[in-house]
């Protein structure tokens, strides 16, 4: 079966254990969604799944072959990855930043049509000629996504294309935030994989097929959202206590119901 | 301005400059005359010029033409580096010097003027003319490559790691320097001094031809360095998730630089500026994308190489100022003014 999948995957940093024995399947037609407070080893994981972090236990394989065993290029055909803060060194504009995720030898009418697509599907028709410095921190994030975006439209076969999100919503306005999570849909209804790591519960219960919460480099939690996100497990997982309730979308988190344990 | 146009101009501004350079001297020939003579010279060799050609011959093709050649193949190699450098440390104001090639290749330089002296009178005098520009080439590549030892550690090479090891690599070739100039006679210190500020004359067919692979080699890359830097701009990681592979880039890139530099000093002295303005001339007129930013860097570089020496020739006839003097008084307040105006566009 194809998946983007972590098996007892440990990550060190720095002579520290940031991420501890982490099995993990990114499938594709799903959305997973990784949960935790601050320092629980979610970038890191993700970073171990993207292929940046070689872990010192466990494996990565993507489609069944090790990460190690396929060339930055490849990977590149078959997984994108949007990371928290890209600075960009010097002042390229919105359209030249997309086209940095192309393949090399994309026909230039297929790398324009990627690219014009990329651009209106966050929302940015037309800012193609403005320079990305001169940008909010929201608008560069939603160029980046579209240059994550054009990397995987541009890619050439039928073989599943994993979509790997570290805190996509992070500086966006609500409008955007679920506009970013629709293409984070759409792109598992294609046939993709998509893993996400957000920081607001909502979000990720509302967005997930796969809720899984992280602890201290672990995994403590993972399955439907609706079995992830309990009271129980905001208690065990952010020291705090809150009652969760149930709309029709799914399980929703208060946060003036919740009051910290301890600090 | 459009990536073309911004070629053809550049091309047009190294024609200009390369005429310059091959009729304005001591002797003038006008570019008409200097076309003509070449033109002839092609057609029936140089023995069957005519007399009245043949002063123009021998000024054209044993004085000028090497002097243009290494000139445009200097000023490119400087310009060209510098474009490499500044997208691979991510940051407008590196330059080579910043890898140790200037530094290393200035030790070897002044250590084969003092020491060198007690095997000079061993070589053949056509080696001896060489001897310098040879020590100070390995120089500068040693340098370079014992950097790029010191920070790569399990196959990665870190970029802040070369940025400082450089930065003490360079005081330690300096502290060197600086011994060995405290030892030398007056006569070598001069030698040095003018070694330092640079000069394109003493060119020869055999200098260019020597120097040539190696600036050769980093141009004959300069579309896999293009694609790998633009993707740099965006961090090592963002680079690698799309598809660039960092290392060997980064490992391409400063071998490359350290080769064409190395050359490029050894043969014509450790002639500032250059390399810097260049590659910012050329991103303020067509942006940061380095398909065009490095092909383009190199042609400016050439051409503002052979009109610093054009203006080096002429300013002080009949004796030559160092090269270096002129890119610097003429490049830096230009460049400054350009900084000025442009501010916005260059820091966002």
């Amino acid at each position: 079966m194809s998946a983007l999948e972590a098996t007892g995957v440990s990550v060190r940093l720095g002579g520290r254990t940031v991420v501890a024995e982490a099995s993990l399947a990114i499938r594709p037609g799903r959305v997973t969604v990784l949960i935790g407070p601050n320092g629980a080893g979610k970038s890191s994981l993700l970073a171990a799944l993207a292929g940046d972090l070689p872990p010192s236990e466990g494996e990565v394989a993507l489609d069944g072959a090790p990460l190690s065993f396929l060339k930055p290029a490849e990977l590149a055909r078959r997984r994108a990855v949007l990371t928290q803060t890209v600075e960009l060194a010097f002042p390229f504009t919105v359209d030249e930043v997309v086209r940095l995720g192309l393949p090399q030898g994309l026909a230039r009418a297929e790398a324009d049509r990627a690219v014009e697509e990329a651009l209106a599907a966050v929302d940015l028709a037309g800012a193609g000629p403005r320079s990305s410095t001169a940008m909010s921190g929201g608008e560069r994030q939603r160029a980046h996504l579209a240059r994550v975006l054009a990397q995987l439209a541009a890619a050439p076969d039928a073989r599943p294309r994993y979509l790997l999100l570290d805190e996509p919503t992070a500086s966006l306005d609500l409008a955007h935030q679920l506009a970013t999570l629709a293409i984070a849909r759409r792109h598992a209804d294609a046939g993709g994989g998509v893993l996400a790591v957000l920081h607001d519960v909502n979000l990720a219960a509302m967005a997930a097929d796969e809720l899984v919460a992280m602890k201290a480099g672990r995994i403590v939690a993972a399955g439907a959202p609706a079995s992830v996100l309990t009271d129980d497990m905001v208690a065990a997982v952010y020291d705090v206590a809150a009652r969760v309730g149930v709309a029709p979308g799914g399980p929703f988190l208060l946060p003036q119901t919740a009051k910290a344990l301890r600090r | 301005m459009t990536k073309a146009a911004a070629v053809l101009i550049a091309a047009l501004l190294l024609t200009l400059a390369v005429l310059a350079s091959l009729s304005i001297g001591p002797v003038a020939i006008g570019p008409t005359r200097a076309v003509a003579v070449i033109e002839a010279a092609v057609r029936h060799g140089r023995a069957g010029l005519p007399p009245d050609m043949l002063r123009g011959a021998a000024i054209l093709f044993d004085v000028r033409g090497p002097r243009t050649a290494l000139g445009a193949l200097v000023g490119a190699a400087m310009a060209l580096a510098g474009a490499v450098m500044q997208g691979m440390f991510r940051n407008p104001l590196a330059d080579p010097s910043l890898v140790g090639v200037s530094s290393g290749a200035a030790l070897a330089a002044v250590a084969w003027i003092v020491l060198g002296e007690g095997v000079a009178h061993l070589l053949p005098p056509a080696l001896g003319a060489l001897a310098l520009p040879v020590a100070a080439f390995f120089g500068g590549l040693a340098a370079t490559l014992l950097l790029a030892r010191i920070a790569t550690r399990d196959g990665r090479t870190e970029i802040a790691m070369t940025l400082l090891a450089g930065v003490a690599l360079g005081a330690l070739a300096a502290a060197g320097t600086g011994l060995l100039v405290f030892m030398a006679r007056d006569d070598q210190l001069r030698t040095f001094l003018f070694w330092t500020l640079g000069s394109l004359g003493g060119a020869t067919w055999l200098k260019v031809g020597l120097a040539a692979p190696f600036v050769g080699w980093l141009i004959i890359q300069t579309p896999f360095l293009a694609r790998g830097l633009d993707a740099v701009a965006l961090g090592e990681r963002a680079a690698f998730h799309s598809g660039v592979d960092v290392e060997r880039l980064k490992k391409a890139a400063l071998l490359g630089v350290a080769a064409a530099t190395a050359a490029a000093v050894a043969s014509a002295g450790a002639i500032g500026f250059v390399g810097l303005a260049a590659p910012h001339l050329v991103r303020l007129s067509i942006g940061p994308a380095h398909r065009a930013l490095l092909p383009v860097s190199a042609l400016i570089g050439a051409a503002l190489l052979l009109g610093s020496d054009v203006v080096a020739r002429m300013a002080a006839a009949p004796a030559e100022l160092p090269i270096g003097v002129v890119t610097a008084a003429f490049g830096a307040p230009f460049f400054l003014w350009l900084l000025l105006r442009r501010r916005a566009r260059l820091f966002g």
